[in-house]
């Protein structure tokens, strides 16, 4: 996961620990006696622009 | 994960900050594009990939990451049934496109278009929160 955070562009083994990582949530939600999350979703995307500079010094 | 500055972004600290060489082929990273997938049923994330882009941005990489995001988050078993942005031309622009319709000048007639990656309806969602334009003063 931390692949994904910190170099752009997608990188499957990141996207398989996330599945992974839901197999074990989606396990859990069923023992804790919840009807299991059906791993649809949205997907979700925005645009920030980069900048570089930011003052740090507000009083 | 660190951008390169050009040497007019800031004179005074150019010697501090890593300076972008002029010669390389690179392009200094202006905007970048952060997806995310949340579950329907649950509260599950993933902080999806991010992709960094110059100052112009063609439309079709816009059209291009978006798919190929869709199609690796299906691959994985993370189903896709709705896409959400802002309203941005950009984003409208390609759910124009999504829905069929070349001509861009004509609204989508449905919200939605097929999947070619499962074959379900994937659902085009424009962010309402980025809609809110004037507040009422009570």
């Amino acid at each position: 996961m931390k692949r994904h955070s910190t170099f752009p562009g997608i990188n499957e083994e990141s996207l398989y620990q996330a599945a992974q990582r839901f197999a074990a949530f989606k396990a859990n939600r069923v023992e804790a006696g919840f009807a299991p999350p059906v791993q649809e979703g949205v997907l979700i995307w925005d645009e920030v622009k980069v900048c570089i500079f930011f003052p740090t010094n507000i009083i | 994960m660190g951008f390169s500055m050009s040497s007019d972004d800031f004179s005074s600290l150019h010697d501090i900050y890593e300076d972008l060489d002029e010669d390389e082929h690179s392009q200094k990273t202006t905007y970048v594009i952060q997806f995310l997938w949340r579950d329907l049923s649950s509260d599950f994330d993933i902080i999806g990939p991010y992709f960094t882009i110059p100052s112009t941005m063609e439309a079709k990489f816009l059209h291009g990451i978006v798919v190929r995001t869709m199609l690796a988050f299906t691959q994985f078993g993370f189903g896709v049934r709705a896409l959400l942005s802002d309203g941005a031309s950009a984003n409208l622009s390609l759910m124009k496109i999504l829905c069929g319709h070349e001509d861009a000048s004509t609204s989508a007639i449905t919200p939605w278009f097929t999947s070619p990656y499962d074959g379900t309806k994937v659902h085009l969602i424009v962010c309402p929160s980025h809609q809110v334009r004037y507040l009422p003063r009570w």
